[in-house]
């Protein structure tokens, strides 16, 4: 089999999303579900660990696809992914979002699987195109604003990472991907590109802004992709990087004010999401097989749980118009499937024993707990799953789904949810709790090939006392009034206002106060220019805008000009 | 048997501290106006 066959799932995928921009509407679905099966197909056919596809580009030799185990476990994820969206989208008629969701795993995949800096550089850009594209087809003013504002922080990445791996690739004359050393500059443009698309604190504000409002394949896939290539390309090129432990750190305790607080549900989930991002981080920094296993597990499970819970949330919206805390309530009553599937998700997410969550996050945490970081650090982690309690649990399962409705409470329509998104939410809850029963499955899976057991009995009972106690403690605490607010709280600010402020409230005062000190100071000046600028005659000929050809033609005659003095001056 | 009620207090004294968070945060960076959708 030709190397070039490689590159064949990312082709597929590419040339679905061309298909999908370019036949008639009914055939998107068709496309879109197709695709992810008959490339899984291929991939498994051709794809094997140790395999590379090389390519002479000039002077330089690019490896669009380096095959690894790491890189496997990703495409499999990323064909799931891109199955289970397309399941959940079926009955959408956007040829925008199905091209761009499939453009966007395109991306992904070849993010993951590529070799060299300049092939992942392409990639990393169609990621955040197609992602652009996921939240723009929302076709909302807000949306096309967040999408704006998703795309420059994920240019912005992007210039980062080009800065670093031409820097790198000039000094040290590798162009592969691999460890870099924070000790050059080039480590430092690499580490804050990679953070923006891994969701650092301070760079994060993206997320949380452009998820909620994205489309409803937005919504479904966009947890799949984009953070967990900033996560993967961590892991090869940081791992073990000392500062990535407190950068994690402060990335997994930052959005707790939020999660707790935010009254829109699908906020909730992409600020939940900076934290299992932030404890990966850390794993990544402590860098032991065990903790990148745990990592690469983790992400694998991530994307099953908050896919889940976003698409419930998609549901919510699409049915309500409104993911609101306060107005939800009971739902659990009108669709069961839907609460069932939400309560795994949210049991995975929180790391309860017996989901894949507890295998893939005790994995990252043993491998804390055993390194020479400080046992305060381990159990300020450990107690993250407790924040995931109160989010996950309260107020998304439990008051959402099962507690009773209330007169403010909106009721979906009796309209029977459509088959294929049920369908989508069982099967990542399937994998969740099949992995959860029989986690041997999941040894197969580890790349890194760490040999930790997690599932043990002191584990278990350790997790279930630490979720159990914290339970009950909030149990007692709601009884006497001091529980989660049920009414909706106002907006919090986070970080982004400080980039307003810089970016846009700062500039207007200077250039007002500019303008301002330089009419005052020179009046004659500022006539002047005026005077130029708008001139007091009628606009004849000159006044008027010129064709381009025109002006080609006078440049042109210009330097013919300039030429003959030049020839006559010699 | 120390290490199931480091795990037990752990899981307790978590929520006590992530609530207490939860209404300081709110005090600080609630902001007046509420932005919907």
């Amino acid at each position: 089999m030709s190397e070039l066959a490689l590159l064949l799932p990312v082709g597929l995928f590419l040339a679905a999303a061309v298909l999908c921009a370019l036949l008639p509407r009914g055939w998107s679905f068709v496309i879109t579900l197709a695709t992810p099966i008959i490339s899984a197909l291929v991939a498994l056919q051709v794809m094997q660990e140790g395999q590379q596809f090389t390519h002479a580009l000039l002077d330089y030799t690019l490896v669009p696809v380096a095959v690894d185990a790491l890189g496997l476990l990703m495409m499999g994820l990323f064909h799931l992914a891109a199955f289970i969206g397309a399941l959940f989208i079926a009955a959408e008629k956007d040829r925008l979002q199905h091209g761009a969701m499939l453009a966007y795993f395109a991306g992904g995949m070849g993010a993951v699987m590529a070799g060299d800096w300049i092939s992942f550089f392409v990639f990393f850009e169609i990621i955040a195109l197609a992602g652009a594209g996921l939240v723009f087809a929302r076709r909302t003013e807000q949306s096309t604003q967040a999408g704006v504002r998703y795309f420059l922080f994920q240019v912005g990445a992007g210039v980062m990472v080009l800065a670093g791996l031409l820097m790198n690739g000039l000094t040290t004359g590798q162009w592969l991907i691999g460890p870099v050393s924070l000790s050059q500059t080039a480590g430092w443009f690499l580490l804050i590109g990679l953070g923006i698309k891994a969701g650092f604190p301070l760079l994060h504000i993206w997320l949380v802004d452009a998820y909620p409002k994205a489309s409803l394949a937005g919504l479904s896939v966009l947890v799949a992709v984009t953070t967990k290539v900033g996560i993967v390309a961590l892991m090869k090129v940081f791992p073990g990087e000392a500062v990535l432990v407190p950068i994690g750190t402060v990335m997994a305790l930052w959005p707790i004010v939020y999660v707790l607080n935010e009254s829109d549900l699908r906020r909730v989930l992409a600020y939940s999401m900076m934290i299992q991002l932030g404890l990966m981080v850390v794993a990544v920094g402590v860098g032991t097989p065990t903790a990148l296993d745990g990592v690469s597990l983790h992400i694998a499970m991530d994307v099953l749980f908050k896919m889940t819970l976003f698409m419930a949330l998609a549901l919510v919206l699409a049915n309500l118009g409104t993911t609101h805390a306060d107005q939800l309530k009971g739902l659990g009553k009108h669709w069961p499937v839907v609460a069932a599937c939400v309560a795994v998700a949210s049991l995975a997410n929180m790391a309860i024993p017996f989901t894949g969550g507890f295998v893939s996050k005790k994995l990252m945490l043993s491998a804390i707990e055993t390194s020479t970081l400080p046992q305060w650090l381990y159990f300020v982690l450990v107690s993250l799953s407790v924040v995931g309690l109160l989010y996950a649990w309260v107020r998304i399962t439990w008051r959402v789904f099962f507690q009773a409705a209330d007169a403010h409470s909106l009721k979906p329509s009796k309209d029977a949810l459509p088959r294929l998104q049920l369908l989508a939410l069982l099967l990542p809850v399937t994998l969740l709790v099949l992995t959860g029963f029989v986690p041997g499955l999941l040894d197969g899976l580890r790349p890194f090939g760490s040999d930790t057991d997690v599932v043990t009995a002191k584990k278990i009972i350790s997790q279930l006392l630490m979720l159990g106690t914290a339970g009950l403690v909030y149990w007692l605490l709601a009884k006497k009034g001091l529980g989660l607010p049920t009414q909706r709280l106002a907006r919090m600010a986070d970080i982004g206002v400080v980039y307003r402020f810089v970016l846009t409230t700062l500039p207007q005062a200077i250039a007002q106060k500019w303008r301002t000190g330089v009419e005052a100071t020179t009046p004659s000046l500022i006539q002047a220019m005026r005077f130029v600028a708008q001139p007091k005659w009628p606009l004849q000929h000159l006044g008027q805008s010129w064709p381009i050809g025109a002006m080609a033609l006078w440049v042109a005659v210009i330097f013919a000009v300039l030429l003959l003095l030049g020839l006559v001056n010699s | 048997m120390m290490t199931y009620l480091g795990y037990a207090l752990t899981g307790g004294l978590a929520v006590a501290v992530a609530l207490l968070i939860r209404a300081v945060g709110q005090r600080i960076l609630g902001s007046k106006e509420s932005v919907d959708e």
